[in-house]
This record gives structure tokens, C-alpha cells and sequence, in this order.
């Protein structure tokens, strides 16, 4: 898994003018969903209370 | 709501009934009656769903965009009648007592004319409607769409990775550069964007399905959007690959062969009652490209438009005409039209399906304890 060092976090954020105190946590955090994450094309039956499934086609 | 509660939950009808005993006993697949299934598509009901478009016009060129061939070339409004939207949705509420009423503002890229995305959300939110706007996220944020996300319920941003990936992915409308003066570089500005909707605690009500090219895939990528997204206050991030164009057919043609190995429901038919408002007109699919879901106009008698819609249906929706479908287990989530019925003339929705793995998520679902109280309490709610 590719997971971003607090250094490279740090240095995106700033690259961006984005103001975060808590980068460890934040990289911990989506480390976890990337881990999990299914590239499925869409989310429509994960996400069924989703308001946008009926035209949205996960795009 | 949850929409696949209310087809488990509430449908009278034995097919339905009939749909937990299937999956779990596996008893011999039964033909679905087609009269049934339309029975069951044309029931009163339970949510009016309207797709309101403020502009086919869009300021970007995304070559993985569904209805690229409906933009229009310049920037140019649709002409709205909000008072005959208004007296359409009380006649639809006094005919079918429906209790729901979603509206999604949708185009185009709408936020180029927030006067009329806030003309439909006021309408919207007039009736207690729950509405939602789909953007890109790339026309310059002025104090006008700072009020409109003041009073949406829900936004939903596409991305497709971060900086590089994004910019490769998308492209600029030419012809509107110097109309909406977007920056030329397209992810900045979303960010930018981004940024000030977060100044004003506005990004809790942002949806970001970040879509990824399949040939772009990368997890780093993945981790670098998330992380900048989640520093702008954003939770509601899905992450999936990007949905191949219509306008390059061979493309989406691979992305339909690719469904077969994501079990992944998809119907414009099912569910509730939908209708795209264009203007005074009204239309049953957002992708009809050939005027062929025409319905009528809103300063018309509204009596006719269910008649229209139910033959619309009948002659339109794949899984009609489809007996491998009309047997499928998963037909009360599914409904079989997929992404094909409007890119290919004679659709058949099962030479495109996993049938198997299509049912084999549906008993996922219902084997989630946590899922089917969810359901219960949406259904007990609805």
C-alpha cells in the first residue's frame, strides 16, 4: 500500500494553501480506506439511500 | 431513504415476496409475469423525483461524460416556468400522495446560472423537498453560489484524482473560457473553491466521488485526493474508476463487458417516479438523446403525462423484453437497464450481467443485521 509519509502530506497541503493541524491522524485515517477501498466503478449499491443513483451511473 | 428498503419491505406483490426465499433456498427461478412487473413499475408512487436542468451548456469537455452529446456548444440557460413547476408538483402530490419529493439540479454544469439553480431549490425546499446539485466544482464561487449552498441539503463533486490526474482527465469547452474565466488550471480551482466553502462550514453538505481512470490507478493517487479533501472538511468521499464516455462507444462498450464482474444495479426506471424538468418540458430520461422520453410540456393538462410515462416505460425499459432478467433473483435491486439502454439500440441487459454475483451482494445485504434495521427504520419512516 502506498501510504504517504507525514513529510509528503505535509508538503501537499501546503502546496495547496490547505490549513490542517492534524495530518497524522488525517493520513491515518484515509490509510485505512485505501486499504478497503474497491474500485467498483460506482458506488450505487453501497450507497443505496444515495440521491443521485438514478442518474448518476457512478461517474 | 433508503430505496432498496422500500422494494424489500413494502411491495405487495408475490414476486417480490418471494425474492428473500429464492435467494436463500434456491428454488427453481419462476418467470416473473411481465404484467406484474409493469404492476409493480406503476404503482403510485411513494417519491416524485425531478432532474432539473438549468443549462445544457457546460464549461467543460470531459471526454467520460454520459451526456456529452447533449451539451450545448455556448452558454446558454434553459427557459424556466417555475410556476408551472409548482402547480406540476402540487397536481403530482394530490394525485398520488406521495410523501417525498427530491429534486436534482443537474445539467450541464448548473453553477453557471445560480439564479436558476436558486429559483428550483426555493421551489424545492417550498414543498419540504430534499435537493441535491451535481457540479464540477470549476466555475469561479461568487457570493451567489455561497447562498445556494447555504440552503442545499446535499452537493455532489466529481474529481478524478488529484492535480495531474485530474487535469489529465478533463478538459475545457473552448468556446466558454472567456465567458466563465476558469482558470486554466482546472483542479486549483476546484480546490480553491473548495477552500472557500469550507471557510464558511459549507463542505459537510459536499458528496466527492472521486473517479479514477482504470489506466491511471494508482493508490498514492487515491491517498493524496483523500487527504486534501479530508483537510477541506470532506467525509462523504467515494472512490471508484471513471465511467467510460458515450462519446467514445468502443470505450463504454468495454466498460458494460467490464459490469459482468461488478454486480453493479442500475436503472432509471426503478424506484420512484422520476421526471427531468428542461425547461417547460418534461422528459423520463436524463439520457435520452433521440427526444424519445418525451413527455410533455408543464403548461399542459398534466392528465396525459401518466399515460405517456406508462408507455414510455413499456416500450423503453430493457428488462421487458429481457425473460433472463424477468427470471433473475435480483431483479426487485436491479431492474436491468444498466448503462446500455440509451447508448445501444436492442439492449439486452443479461448478455452484460453477473447474475450470480449480482445475487450473491444481495444476500450480503440481507445477512447485515445493522443493514436490515437501517431498512426497517427507513421503511417505518417512509
Amino acid at each position: 500500500m502506498s501510504k504517504l509519509t507525514t513529510e509528503e502530506a505535509a508538503k501537499i497541503l501546503e502546496k495547496y494553501g490547505i490549513e490542517a493541524a492534524n495530518v497524522d491522524e488525517l493520513i491515518q485515517e484515509h490509510a485505512e480506506d485505501i486499504e478497503a477501498a474497491t474500485f467498483t466503478g460506482g458506488n450505487q449499491i453501497d450507497s443505496p439511500s444515495c440521491t443521485t443513483n438514478n442518474v448518476c451511473r457512478g461517474c | 431513504m433508503n430505496q432498496i428498503g422500500t422494494f424489500l419491505w413494502t411491495d405487495g406483490i408475490n414476486f417480490f415476496d418471494t425474492l428473500h426465499k429464492k435467494i436463500y433456498n434456491k428454488r427453481p427461478r419462476k418467470v416473473y409475469d411481465k404484467m406484474a412487473v409493469t404492476k409493480k413499475l406503476l404503482a403510485p408512487p411513494k417519491t416524485l423525483q425531478l432532474s432539473l436542468i438549468p443549462t445544457w451548456s457546460c464549461n467543460l469537455r470531459c471526454p467520460h461524460c454520459f451526456v456529452l452529446k447533449k451539451l450545448n456548444k455556448n452558454l446558454t440557460p434553459e427557459e424556466t416556468q417555475i410556476e408551472n413547476l409548482e402547480k406540476f408538483i402540487k397536481w403530482h402530490q394530490d394525485k398520488y400522495t406521495h410523501k417525498k419529493l427530491t429534486g436534482l439540479i443537474i445539467g450541464g454544469e448548473p453553477l453557471l446560472f445560480p439564479d436558476i439553480c436558486m429559483e428550483y431549490i426555493k421551489l424545492i425546499k417550498s414543498f419540504g423537498g430534499f435537493c441535491t446539485l451535481t457540479t464540477n466544482m470549476s466555475v469561479p464561487i461568487n457570493d451567489k453560489i455561497i447562498e445556494i449552498y447555504n440552503i442545499l441539503d446535499q452537493s455532489q463533486v466529481s474529481i478524478d484524482g488529484p492535480e495531474e490526474v485530474h487535469n489529465k482527465t478533463r478538459f475545457f469547452n473552448l468556446n466558454m473560457i472567456d465567458e466563465v474565466k476558469t482558470k486554466p488550471n482546472l483542479f486549483v480551482q476546484v480546490i480553491e473553491n473548495l477552500k472557500i466553502l469550507k471557510k464558511h462550514n459549507l463542505t459537510k453538505k459536499i458528496h466527492v466521488a472521486v473517479s479514477i481512470r482504470k489506466d491511471l490507478e494508482q493508490k498514492k493517487a487515491v491517498a493524496e485526493i483523500k487527504l486534501i479533501l479530508r483537510a477541506l472538511g470532506i467525509e462523504n468521499i467515494t472512490i471508484g474508476h471513471i465511467a467510460e464516455s458515450a462519446y467514445y462507444n468502443k470505450t463504454q462498450q468495454q466498460k458494460i463487458t467490464s459490469m459482468r464482474e461488478m454486480a453493479k444495479p442500475c436503472c432509471s426506471f426503478r424506484y420512484m417516479r422520476h421526471f427531468v424538468v428542461q425547461g417547460n418540458k418534461l422528459y423520463a430520461d436524463y439520457f435520452d438523446r433521440k427526444e424519445a422520453s418525451f413527455l410533455g410540456s408543464l403548461d399542459q393538462n398534466f392528465e396525459k403525462l401518466p399515460i405517456k410515462y406508462e408507455a414510455h416505460l413499456k416500450q423503453n425499459m430493457p428488462i421487458l423484453k429481457d425473460k433472463t432478467c424477468l427470471s433473475c433473483s435480483a431483479l426487485p435491486i436491479c431492474w436491468g437497464q444498466c448503462v446500455g439502454h440509451t447508448l445501444f439500440d436492442n439492449f439486452v441487459p443479461s448478455e452484460f450481467c453477473n447474475q450470480q454475483q449480482m445475487i450473491d451482494k444481495m444476500r450480503g445485504f440481507l445477512e447485515n443485521p445493522s443493514y436490515i434495521e437501517n431498512l426497517k427504520k427507513d421503511e417505518s419512516n417512509t
